[in-house]
């Protein structure tokens, strides 16, 4: 249903350039009658998350505050800027009927399948 | 969160010579780790860095909770263990996988020994940062020339 459209660079790389915009890491898990994909969101707030559909992208945006590592840097193991991934919906997502939720730096897409795209149980009568 | 001192579990290598200890610095812990400290993942990446008085560590650990996350500190080592669980649903499919899973334990090795009763570890919003104080005996002290 989706193809990870890469946007920004690993968190591993550009890691000491600040203005750096990074793709978050996320995974996608199909349920019976929905989509679900968790996108790591580290250190970022609720009000600085920003979804965008247009068409079939559904492009995550996130403002990261900085948070200076004050002294001397001994082990630098990924970079902290603002995020930003874009992933592209099939036909089988509702678009109307999509959701999000952020918790412990961790946000939540629920992608709820068409009604064409559910499976449907048929009864024997 | 759970910051637990842990005392005499590992006899401490005294043998180390100077050399050693320093090109040891911040590096995960070798592979001669006894089973008590056996964690040598590198997850999750670490960001460490280190002023005067302290070192301190700040990893990315995206959809944890206090719970979910322990902080042991002995000596001059740092561990942070923990456990993402799956979600189990019915008929659910991983249809792509980026995100940890499973258990991790990071051991982290500093240069001088941590006070281990002033460690200090926050998560917020999926960031943990650990304040690690040197040891009294770790600070520099300054000797008086004597006139």
């Amino acid at each position: 249903m989706t193809t990870c459209v890469t946007c920004a660079p690993e968190r591993t790389e550009n890691l000491e350039h600040t203005e750096a915009t990074y793709r978050p890491a996320a995974d996608v898990i199909e349920l019976e009658g929905a989509y679900r994909i968790e996108v790591e969101l580290p250190g970022v707030k609720k009000e600085n998350v920003d979804l965008d559909l247009k068409e079939d992208a559904l492009t995550v945006r996130a403002t990261v505050e900085p948070r200076p590592l004050e002294g001397t840097v001994r082990l630098r193991g990924y970079g902290v800027g603002n995020f930003e991934r874009t992933f592209r919906l099939g036909k089988k997502v509702n678009r109307e009927g999509i959701r999000a939720e952020l918790a412990h730096g961790l946000l939540t897409l629920h992608l709820p399948k068409t009604v064409a795209a559910q499976p449907r149980k048929i009864e024997i009568v | 969160m759970l910051v637990r001192r842990d005392a005499g579990l590992v006899p401490r290598s005294s043998s180390l010579d100077i050399d050693r200890l320093f090109r040891d610095v911040f590096e995960d812990f070798p592979t001669w780790a006894p089973a008590a400290w056996s964690g040598t993942s590198k997850y999750p990446a670490v960001n460490a860095w280190e002023d005067d008085h302290a070192y301190h560590v700040e990893a990315e650990l995206a959809g944890f909770q206090e719970k979910d996350i322990e902080i042991t500190v002995l000596g001059n080592e740092l561990r942070i263990s923990g456990r993402r669980e799956e979600k189990t649903e019915e008929n659910a499919k991983v249809y792509h996988r980026e995100r940890y899973v499973g258990e991790f334990s990071r051991v982290l090795r500093f240069p001088v020994d941590l006070d281990d009763s002033k460690v200090e570890a926050k998560l917020d919003h999926g960031v943990l940062r650990v304040r690690l104080p040197k040891a009294a005996a770790a600070l520099p002290r300054k000797i008086e020339v004597q006139g």
